[in-house]
Order: C-alpha cells, then sequence, then structure tokens
C-alpha cells in the first residue's frame, strides 16, 4: 500500500516537472543552445573582423565629417565639434550599463556562465565610455558655462553611474561575483534618472536634443556627424566585447583545465576545488 | 576652419582623450588576449 502511494507520489512528481519544464521558457532546449560558448566562440571569430573593419570605416567618415564637413554652430562655434565624441561616449555608457545589468539579471537568474562572462567583459569599456563622456563634457563645459564641473543633477548622475562601474569591478574581481551582479542590478535605477535628470530638475546641462519626442532639433549638417560617430564608437563597443568575451572564455578554460588536472591527485581533491572547476567548466 | 585658440585647446585636448582611451582599450584588450593565448 505504502508502495503504490509512493508510485503514484512519484509519478505525480514527474508529470509535474514534466508540465513545468514545458510551460518554463527559459529553461527551454533552444533558448539555451543559441547561447552556448562554443556557439558563441563560432559566431565571435566570423563577426570580429567584420565588427572592426565597420569601426575603422566608420570612423573614418565620422572624423571627416565632424572635424571637417561640418559647420560651426552659431552660439558655441567651433567647440561644437566635441559634441561629436562626447554624446556618444555618453550614449554608450548608458547602453554599455543596460546592458550590464540586464547580463547581470539573466547571470543571477539563469546562473548562465556566458551572462556573467558577457557582464564582465562589457564592464571596462562602459568604464571607459563613462570617463570619456566626464572627460570631454568637462573640455567642453569651460568654454561654453565657464567651468569644467559643476554639481547639477546630470553631471552628477553620470558620475555616480561612473562609481558603479567601478564598483561593479571591484566587487567582481575582489569580493563576489554574485554581489557584483546585484550591484549591477541595483545600479540599473540610476540610468532613468541620468536619463530624465535634464528634465526633472533645473540643470546646466541642456535638455536631450537628438533622443526626444518628435523631430531632433539638431540640424542634418550636425546629426549625420553625430550618428555616424555613434555608429562608430557602437561598434567599437562591439569589437572590443568580443576581444574581452573571448579572451575570458579561454581564460576560464584554462583554469577550469588546471582545476580538474589538480582535483585528481588525491591530496588535493577538496569539496572546494571541485567546486570552483564545476562553475568553471564550460 | 577657422578656431579661436582657447577653443581649439578644448577641442584637441577632448579629441586626444578619445583617441588615447579608446585605443588604450583596445590595446589592453589585445595584450590581455594575446597573454592568455601564451598561457
Amino acid at each position: 500500500m505504502t508502495g503504490r502511494k509512493e508510485g503514484m507520489t512519484k509519478r505525480r512528481t514527474e508529470s509535474t516537472w514534466e508540465e513545468l519544464a514545458k510551460e518554463s521558457v527559459p529553461l527551454s532546449p533552444s533558448w539555451y543552445a543559441l547561447v552556448r560558448p562554443r556557439v558563441f566562440l563560432k559566431i565571435a571569430s566570423t563577426l570580429l573582423p567584420i565588427t572592426v573593419t565597420v569601426t575603422a570605416f566608420l570612423f573614418a567618415i565620422g572624423l571627416y565629417l565632424s572635424l571637417i564637413a561640418s559647420p560651426a554652430d552659431y552660439q558655441q562655434g567651433e567647440a561644437v565639434r566635441i559634441m561629436y565624441v562626447h554624446v556618444p561616449a555618453s550614449w554608450m555608457a548608458l547602453f554599455v550599463y543596460a546592458f550590464l545589468a540586464l547580463m547581470s539579471f539573466f547571470a543571477l537568474v539563469w546562473r548562465h556562465s556566458l551572462a556573467e562572462i558577457f557582464a564582465i567583459s562589457a564592464a571596462p569599456i562602459g568604464m571607459v565610455f563613462t570617463s570619456l563622456s566626464l572627460l570631454t563634457g568637462a573640455l567642453w563645459g569651460k568654454p561654453m558655462w565657464g567651468t569644467f564641473w559643476e554639481w547639477d543633477a546630470r553631471l552628477t548622475s553620470v558620475f555616480i553611474l561612473f562609481l558603479l562601474y567601478g564598483a561593479y569591478w571591484i566587487l567582481y574581481k575582489t569580493y563576489s561575483r554574485r554581489a557584483a551582479a546585484y550591484c549591477a542590478l541595483v545600479g540599473a535605477f540610476n540610468l532613468p534618472i541620468v536619463k530624465g535628470s535634464v528634465d526633472w530638475w533645473n540643470t546646466l546641462h541642456q535638455p536631450a536634443s537628438v533622443a526626444k519626442i518628435g523631430a531632433p532639433s539638431l540640424h542634418a549638417t550636425m546629426l549625420t556627424p553625430l550618428l555616424v560617430m555613434a555608429g562608430a564608437y557602437f561598434f567599437y563597443f562591439m569589437s572590443v566585447f568580443i576581444l574581452r568575451a573571448q579572451t575570458e572564455l579561454r581564460r576560464r578554460k584554462v583554469v577550469a583545465q588546471r582545476h580538474c588536472e589538480r582535483s585528481e591527485a588525491p591530496q588535493s581533491r577538496s569539496p572546494r576545488s571541485l567546486a570552483m572547476a564545476r562553475r568553471d567548466m564550460l | 576652419m577657422s578656431f579661436s585658440t582657447p577653443h581649439l585647446i578644448y577641442i584637441v585636448g577632448a579629441y586626444a582623450l578619445s583617441v588615447l582611451g579608446l585605443v588604450g582599450l583596445l590595446g589592453w584588450a589585445f595584450s590581455c588576449a594575446r597573454t592568455e593565448h601564451e598561457a
């Protein structure tokens, strides 16, 4: 009687799991198959030369348009040319952080090793974009506002973004990967603040002129070099990101192999080393 | 183009920093990739 009951419970549990597996979108095999490290490496090796070529091409055109072909602004004069390196860096700083937060979310929820690799590969690139945004913004601010720095809402929120990138990197490298992922997720609340800061508060920084409701307030002669430079920055990100992700994947493979070799020796077969090997094994 | 001298400093500074940052990051990524490949 007890055996029959156990058998029924087992069958019910199995069928429940099967139903759950069918319903569960994130665990579907097709979803996971697309993001396997081997598949990524295959796609990345094909994609990298293309992204590098497109980056070089777009930078060549973008620099020509922004430094030579575009006109000076009637108010800002020639200093408007700083916009062509400042604005794409700012857009990419926000985009890369959104990507970092999304990958951290995937890493926390599905514990997919590639998501974690994508997040840590994107972080230093985003940090450089944020630094460039702050530095080029300061160099534009001096001739236009008369000051390199002002603690207004936009500048402060971008500075917080820079600190968040730094916090993510430090936590990942020195403390724990999970803590870094949580930090990236919590920091994502700063993104709408950066975007909305110029509309919500009275700031020294001008409001949005391209990404806004209605037509952009920039003339085509200035909008074109800006968009070309933004494209160049995006493909630059793609190139460095692929390169970093490939490197991180290879590094983890080497680490996992070393752990496995060491764990084969009986004296060093500790549960911690086996757990680390399992975690890093791809 | 007629750049006024003070603006020229800021424009050159901004572009030089951008090139330095982007090329530096690319160089770092390549050096890491090479070191890992050798390892």
